[in-house]
Formats: structure tokens, C-alpha cells, sequence
């Protein structure tokens, strides 16, 4: 834990469940900074400084990454393999969060090296303490190089 | 080897051994009946030659008889004997001379003498008739003193005469004087001497029946030998003369001159096999022997086995006949046999032919020894080959249909199958001759070892499973779209639901806590997720019906139904300001007009939603190709799609951007009523800001439009 502020990259399509994300790491005051993009191809140009992210200040490196796996233009899956071969960014953890309980994505997500799976919940307080037990978790108790 | 072959191979057998045993059963019966004839024909030999030995020995005995009888006359006429002993006295009395001629000239005249004269007791002759030249043998002047001391009338046998040397035989009848005769002498001698040419020989030589070598003698025993009495029928000068030591037991002669007398075989004087009977002549010194060569008795026999011969021949002959005529009749009746199982094998293999032809399924055998195939009318017709007379190919013909990188897989597989019996289960493509389309042809064999065990011939079936494989494939695709469904159904429809009840707690919080904006903002995300789900839900409905529900084909122009779509879409045409540009196309289609018009207005749609920042709208429609290659396109100069993204954009729900509107069903929906008409979808675009091109087939409707008459419009 150093005293700058972590930043998380949230890539979510879904505006509704971004906005939750939003909140609750608000409400945690764990995240200093709450990065959000909208598909799969604007991450990729997030971690790359590509098209609209070429200033480092406008795209810091993120600590943690939540990513969706359904997302246009460019697949959550298709992501998570990209940061996980490329040599600068495969150490930054990836949790996927979606709403798909799906047994082949699970597998093919940790076939890809996700950090760690999360399917969102339906149910509210349990969403909410979800996101509490995974900020503590990423955010304080995991350590990290960074 | 067929039942039958087998029946016939076992009725020729039996046939044949039935032949055997008729052919040995002949051979017999004639070899028996021979055997007893020719016994049965010696005894009758056996007894006419006895027969003719006694007949001759009877006869030999009376003349001997009547001989001496002659003598006996002489003997016992006292008044001749008185008449000679008066005579001796003396010769020169006329008278008594007379007398004396007389009786000897009848006697010699009347029974056949050759000579008769007189004997004194000293026994010179003293009166002859007929006078003879030479004087009478010191062997009869001998007999003749004998003959007078014994008082008996007796023969001088077979004698040779010293001066003509010649041979006779004589009679001595002694003639007692009452009175003392000249001398003192007792008595004379009258002798009648016999030539045995004149009756004799020819009598014992004359043979009652005509014959080449039967033949009677006489012998009589001198001493240690035998000796041959009288003239033999193969050999001249024998009489007296031909001697035999009685040593020659195996002649039936010296046999009987030792007192054994019968029927039996021997050996001649010349060494010629013979039958014999043998005889005594009671009251003589003499053996009668009847023979005849073995050689001539054995003709009859010999011709008879000619006869017999010739009987078995065609015995045998006509067995044979009998026997081939026989097997004839059965190989006819095994021929009709096998022709009815050729014909039931012809209605068998017509019903095979039938089975594999609605099958599309053949069988055929791998020849290792010639590399060749035999197949069945189907197989040929899959292989897409003209079926040869004798159904056979070389195997490199039909290598030679499969495409290279398939052929050496096939024909490694097949060795495998003929080499080790591994099982032969392959599927491979198969060009037709004509070069046309691949067909995909599942073969299946199994190996056949002869009774050595050694690998003989591979059969098998072949199968075309280009259809099979091409549904399969197609069922592949479905399952996956399904389960692509299901899975985005259930994330899609999660994903609101998420939404909603989490805000529905930030709701509650916001009541609780009096933060009414909050509660507006939240609930604005709560009607939109609602709104959402309401969305997805009618898009479900109307993709789930693509494929269901078809209305009754019709056939339409193409440019009505581009004019359909058009219409359709012509508010948001007009909102954007797009121009539209319709080729002018002839062309017919045939299907169910909504779902048409759907393909054009869901592109139409999309081409409109994603013109982007695009000065001059523009959207072109077309038609490019020729007959079963006829492409249609839409195509915009609009933003343009990312290449990379190409193959995402016909899945369900896929957006490209996740702010626009729709669901990203269009596309998705484009692609099943495609595929419903047999077609393909794709796009083709530049990159980004450059445009985008759908174009797509629907061979389904194209087809039924060229049976329609379509042909003119489609050029």
C-alpha cells in the first residue's frame, strides 16, 4: 500500500451497471480513481495509449482491471487474452465480472489467466457486498509489486 | 464350390463306382463261366478219348481174336494136318500139293494175308503162297518151333523181316501130326503172315471224328524201353524203330507200358503237350494210346475265350454307356438345378441392386492379387463412374478420383485392412468424371482369409454420405446457434434483471434516506433496463418465428420487393437525408415475400444507423452475377466496419457500438432468412469512414424463379 491512488479500469458496456460500480467504490472509498470504458476495442486503446488514450494522464496504468465479457466490437475474452500476452501489462489482475454463469466461459476466462471470476449477482445487498469483499480484497489485502 | 458342385461330384462318384462293381461283377461271372466250360469241355475230350481208346482196343482185341481163329481153323483139321505130314513126305505127290495150294490160296485170298506158308518142325519153309523172292525170317522159324512145342496157336508180334526189311506180324498155327511125320517130327507150322500196311496201321491210324492231330498207336515194352509199334502220324519210320526210355514217366505212353492206364496230360514223342488215354490190349503185348495235341483241344477254348472276350467287351460297353448315359442324365438334372439357382440369383441380385440404390449404399471386394475392385452397379454410380462388363477396375482408377492430399490416407488404409485385417473405416471425397463437385463417400471393409488363414480378398460397402455429412454439418451450426442463443438469451436477460433489483435497492436506500433526485436518477436506470428487457423479449419472439413460420411462396419481381423494403424504411431515409440508388435489374424471385423484403429492410436499416459522420448519404442496391451465381448487394458509404469485426456482426444481439440503438438483431436476422434460401452473407468494407458492402445469395429463390420462366429477367 503506497500512498498513491490505485487506479481501476472498469470496462463495461452496460451503463446501468457501471453506474453500481461507481457507487459502490465511492461509498468504500477505495478507489482514488474510477477509469470506465465502453467496449472492448477502447480498452485495448486504454492500455495501449491508442486513439483518444495517447496521453499517459489521460490513461494512467491501471492496479486492478474489471472487465465484462460481453462487449461490442471487441470481446471481454478477446481482452483478457491481449493484457495476458503482452509482457507489460499481463501482471495487472483481472477480474472478470459478468452476469454469465456460464461453465465455458469461466473455463475459457481462466484459460486466459483471469485473476479471478466473478458473476453479478441478482440479488442487491449480496451485489453490494460483493463489491465491498472485492475492493478489500484487490485493493488492501492483495500486494502488489506496483 | 457350390452344393451342387458338390452333389455332382459325389452322384459321379457313385456312379462311377457303380460302374467298378458292374465291370467287376462281369469279369467275374465270364472268368467262371470259362472256367467251368472249359473243365466241362476237357472232361468231354477226356471221355471221347477214352472213348476212342477202348472202341480201337475192343477192335485190336477181335481182330487178334479172328486171327488166331484163322490159326485155330489149321490147327485143329486133322484131315489138313495129315494132309501136310503126307505133304512132308512127300512134296512131289501132285495130288496132295494141289490140296495143299489150295487151302493155303483161300486162306490167303480170302482173309487178307500177306503171305501163308508152311513150316517144317525144323522150321524151314517147304510151301508158300504167294512164292516169295525172300525167304522167311529166322524170327518166325523160331516162334514156329515154339508154337509147335506149345501145341497153342500163337502171334509173332511185330517183327522186322532181316531180308526185305520190312515189318509183320504173323500167325503160327502149329499142326499136330497123329502120325510121326519125315524126321520123327511131331507136327508142322502154318504160318500166316499179316503186313500191317494193309489193315493194321490204317485201322489204328483212322481216327473216327476229323481231327488235325488225334491220333492212335500202339507200343509195347522191350526190356527198359519203349518202342513204337506201329507208323506215327507226324513222324515216318517209327514202327519199331522209335524207342523211349521208360524213364520219360510224362510220356502217357511209358506210363502205360508200366501198367497205368487213364486220361491224362503229357507230353508226345515229339515234346508237344498232349491229352492222352491209354488202353491195354488184353491177351497182347500191346498199350493202346489214344492222343490228341492239348493245342487243338485248347482251339475251342481259345475261341471261346474270343466269344467270351468279345461278350464281356460289350458287357462292359454297354455298362458304360449306360453309366455315361446316366451321369448325363444327372448332370442334366444338376444343370436345370444351377440354371434355377442362376435365375433365383438373378431376381437376388436385381433385389440387391434395388436395396442399394435406395440405400445409396454399394458393396465391393479388393482384389490383392490383381489390384483391382469389384464393385456393384451402386458403387460405380457413387464413385460417378460407368460400371464396366465385368464390374472390375483397376484400383488406381479409382484412386485416381480422390483428390491428391486424400489418396495416399485411402489407399494406406485399404493395405492396413489387407495386410493385418485392421478394420477399414474411411470417409474420403470423390471426384465425379466429369470433374464436377466432390461428393463425400464412407467406405467399411473387413478382411477374408482362405483356409490357410493367409489374406485373400477385402469386401465391403461404400456409401454416399455427402448429404448425410452436409445435414450433419448443417445440425452442427444449428446446435451451435442454439446454444449461442440460449446463452445469450439467458446473459442478455440476466444482465436488466441485474439492473433492476440492485437500483430497487438504491431505491429503498434513496426513500429511506429522503434523496428524492437520487431516487429519480435511479429509477430512470430502472426503466430503462425494463424498457430493455421488454425490447429483447419482442426481438426473441420475432427471430424464433424466422425459421418457423414461412407464408406460402409467391414470385416477385426484385425491384418490388427492394421497393417494399424501401418504403419501409423511407422515415429514417428521409431523416438522414440518404439518397438511394436501385439498379435496374430483370430478375425473378420466388419465396415468401415478407421475410424477402426483411433481408433488404434490415440492411437498409443498418446502412441508414451506421452512416455516421457522411456528408452525402448515399446507399446503392444491385444485383451482380449470372444464373446460380447471382449476388445480391447493399452497399453504403457510411462508416464502415473494422475488417477485424467482419465475422462478429451476424451474430445475435451484436453491436458494434454499444450506445446505438437496437438490439444488434438485424444482421442476425438477415443471415437466417439467407440461409433459409440456401444462401451466404458477408461483408466487405474498406475499414473504418470507408463504407460497407452486404452482399449475399438465395439460390432457394432462385430456382423456383427459373422453373417460372425467370431465365430472362436473371440476364
Amino acid at each position: 500500500m503506497k500512498g498513491e491512488p490505485i487506479v481501476i479500469l472498469l470496462v463495461e458496456d452496460d451503463p446501468a451497471h457501471a453506474e453500481i460500480v461507481r457507487r459502490n467504490f465511492r461509498e468504500f472509498r477505495m478507489a482514488n480513481r474510477l477509469e470506465h470504458v465502453e467496449d472492448g476495442q477502447e480498452a485495448l486503446d486504454y492500455l495501449h495509449r491508442q486513439g483518444r488514450y495517447t496521453d499517459p494522464e489521460t490513461a494512467p496504468r491501471p492496479g486492478l482491471i474489471l472487465l465484462d465479457l460481453r462487449l461490442p466490437r471487441v470481446d471481454g475474452l478477446e481482452v483478457l487474452q491481449n493484457i495476458k500476452e503482452d509482457p507489460d501489462l499481463q501482471s495487472i489482475p483481472v477480474v472478470v465480472l459478468t452476469t454469465s454463469a456460464a461453465e465455458s466461459d469461466m473455463v475459457r476466462a481462466y484459460a486466459n489467466h483471469a485473476n479471478s471470476y466473478l458473476v453479478k449477482p441478482v440479488d442487491f445487498s449480496q451485489f453490494l457486498e460483493l463489491m465491498k469483499v472485492l475492493g478489500y480484497y484487490w485493493l488492501v489485502w492483495n500486494a502488489n509489486p506496483l | 464350390m457350390t452344393s451342387v458342385d458338390i452333389r455332382e461330384k459325389y452322384a459321379s462318384w457313385i456312379v462311377f463306382a457303380l460302374f467298378l462293381v458292374l465291370a467287376g461283377g462281369i469279369i467275374v461271372a465270364a472268368k467262371v463261366y470259362y472256367d467251368h466250360h472249359a473243365l466241362h469241355y476237357r472232361e468231354e475230350v477226356a471221355f471221347s478219348l477214352s472213348a476212342i481208346a477202348d472202341l480201337k482196343a475192343g477192335e485190336l482185341v477181335q481182330w487178334r481174336t479172328e486171327r488166331l481163329g484163322d490159326g485155330s481153323l489149321f490147327s485143329g483139321n486133322a484131315n489138313f494136318c495129315d494132309l501136310v505130314r503126307r505133304f512132308l513126305f512127300d512134296p512131289e505127290n501132285e495130288e496132295d500139293r494141289e490140296r495143299i495150294r489150295i487151302w493155303l490160296l483161300r486162306t490167303w485170298s480170302a482173309y487178307g494175308y500177306d503171305r501163308v506158308f508152311l513150316l517144317d518142325a525144323e522150321g524151314n519153309e517147304r510151301f508158300s503162297i504167294p512164292a516169295s523172292l525172300y525167304p522167311g525170317s529166322r524170327i518166325v522159324a523160331e516162334g514156329a518151333r515154339k508154337a509147335l512145342h506149345s501145341g497153342k496157336v500163337t502171334f509173332q508180334d511185330f517183327y522186322r523181316n532181316e531180308h526185305d526189311r520190312r515189318i509183320y506180324l504173323t500167325v503160327l498155327a502149329p499142326l499136330p501130326f497123329r502120325e510121326p511125320g519125315p524126321g520123327g517130327a511131331s507136327g508142322a507150322v502154318l504160318a500166316l503172315r499179316i503186313d500191317p500196311e494193309q489193315y493194321l496201321y490204317p485201322f489204328i491210324r483212322r481216327w473216327p471224328v476229323p481231327s488235325a492231330t488225334g491220333e492212335t498207336l500202339i507200343v509195347r515194352r522191350e526190356a527198359d524201353s519203349l518202342v513204337f509199334l506201329n507208323e506215327l502220324r507226324f513222324q515216318a519210320g517209327t514202327a519199331l524203330t522209335l524207342r523211349q526210355p521208360l524213364t520219360k514217366t510224362d510220356l502217357p505212353a511209358v506210363k502205360a507200358v508200366l501198367g497205368q492206364f487213364g486220361v491224362e496230360e503229357g507230353v508226345d514223342y515229339r515234346g508237344e503237350p498232349v491229352l492222352a488215354a491209354t488202353r491195354p490190349v488184353p491177351e497182347s503185348p500191346w498199350s493202346l494210346v489214344a492222343r490228341m495235341d492239348l493245342a487243338e483241344i485248347d482251339a475251342p477254348l481259345r475261341e471261346q475265350v474270343w466269344i467270351v472276350s468279345l461278350l464281356v467287351g460289350s458287357l462292359l460297353g454297354g455298362s458304360g454307356a449306360g453309366v455315361l448315359l446316366l451321369l448325363k442324365h444327372l448332370r442334366g438334372g444338376f444343370d436345370r438345378e444351377r440354371l434355377a439357382a442362376a435365375a433365383l440369383l438373378g431376381i437376388h441380385q436385381e433385389r440387391l441392386e434395388m436395396a442399394q440404390a435406395i440405400a445409396h449404399a454399394g458393396s465391393w471386394e479388393y482384389l490383392p492379387a490383381e489390384d483391382a475392385i469389384w464393385g456393384s452397379a451402386e458403387t460405380f454410380r457413387i464413385w460417378g463412374m460407368e460400371a464396366p462388363p465385368s464390374g472390375k477396375v483397376p484400383f488406381d482408377e479409382i484412386a485416381a478420383r480422390i483428390p491428391d492430399r486424400e489418396r495416399e490416407r485411402v489407399r494406406v488404409s485399404l493395405m492396413d485392412l489387407v495386410i493385418t485385417g485392421n478394420s477399414y473405416e474411411v470417409e474420403f471425397p470423390v471426384l465425379s468424371a466429369d470433374g464436377g463437385r466432390e461428393r463425400i463417400v464412407a467406405a467399411q471393409g473387413i478382411l477374408h482369409r482362405n483356409e490357410r488363414g493367409e489374406p485373400e480378398k477385402a469386401s465391403g460397402v461404400v456409401q454416399d454420405v455427402t448429404e448425410l455429412r452436409r445435414k450433419e454439418r448443417e445440425l452442427e451450426e444449428k446446435n451451435a446457434e442454439l446454444e449461442r442463443f440460449v446463452y445469450l438469451v439467458s446473459h442478455d436477460l440476466k444482465s436488466p434483471l441485474v439492473t433492476i433489483k440492485t437500483f430497487l435497492g438504491y431505491l429503498e436506500q434513496d426513500v429511506a434516506r429522503g434523496q428524492t433526485d437520487q431516487a429519480a436518477q435511479d429509477m430512470t436506470f430502472l426503466r430503462n433496463a425494463a424498457d430493455k428487457m421488454g425490447k429483447l423479449l419482442d426481438e426473441l419472439l420475432q427471430i424464433s418465428r424466422i425459421g418457423r413460420m414461412l407464408h406460402e411462396p409467391e414470385t416477385v419481381p426484385w425491384d418490388e420487393l427492394v421497393r417494399e423494403a424501401l418504403d419501409a424504411v423511407a422515415g429514417a431515409i428521409a431523416q438522414r437525408g440518404v439518397a438511394v440508388r436501385v439498379d435496374p435489374v430483370l430478375l425473378t424471385l420466388r419465396g415468401d415475400r415478407r421475410r424477402l423484403v426483411e433481408i433488404w429492410q434490415n440492411l437498409l436499416e443498418n446502412a441508414v444507423k451506421y452512416m455516421g459522420n457522411q456528408p452525402v448519404p448515399l446507399v446503392h442496391l444491385g444485383v451482380g452475377g449470372h444464373g446460380q451465381d447471382v449476388v445480391f448487394f447493399v452497399c453504403d458509404n457510411g462508416m464502415g466496419i473494422d475488417p477485424r469485426f467482419a465475422a462478429k456482426i451476424f451474430g445475435l444481439f451484436e453491436k458494434l457500438d454499444g450506445k446505438s440503438e437496437g438490439s444488434g438483431l438485424g444482421l442476425a436476422i438477415v443471415k437466417r432468412i439467407v440461409e433459409l434460401y440456401g444462401g451466404k452473407v458477408w461483408m466487405e468494407s474498406e475499414g473504418t469512414g470507408r463504407g460497407t458492402c452486404f452482399r449475399f445469395t438465395l439460390p432457394g429463390a432462385l430456382q423456383h424463379s427459373s422453373k417460372k420462366g425467370g431465365e430472362n429477367h436473371e440476364r
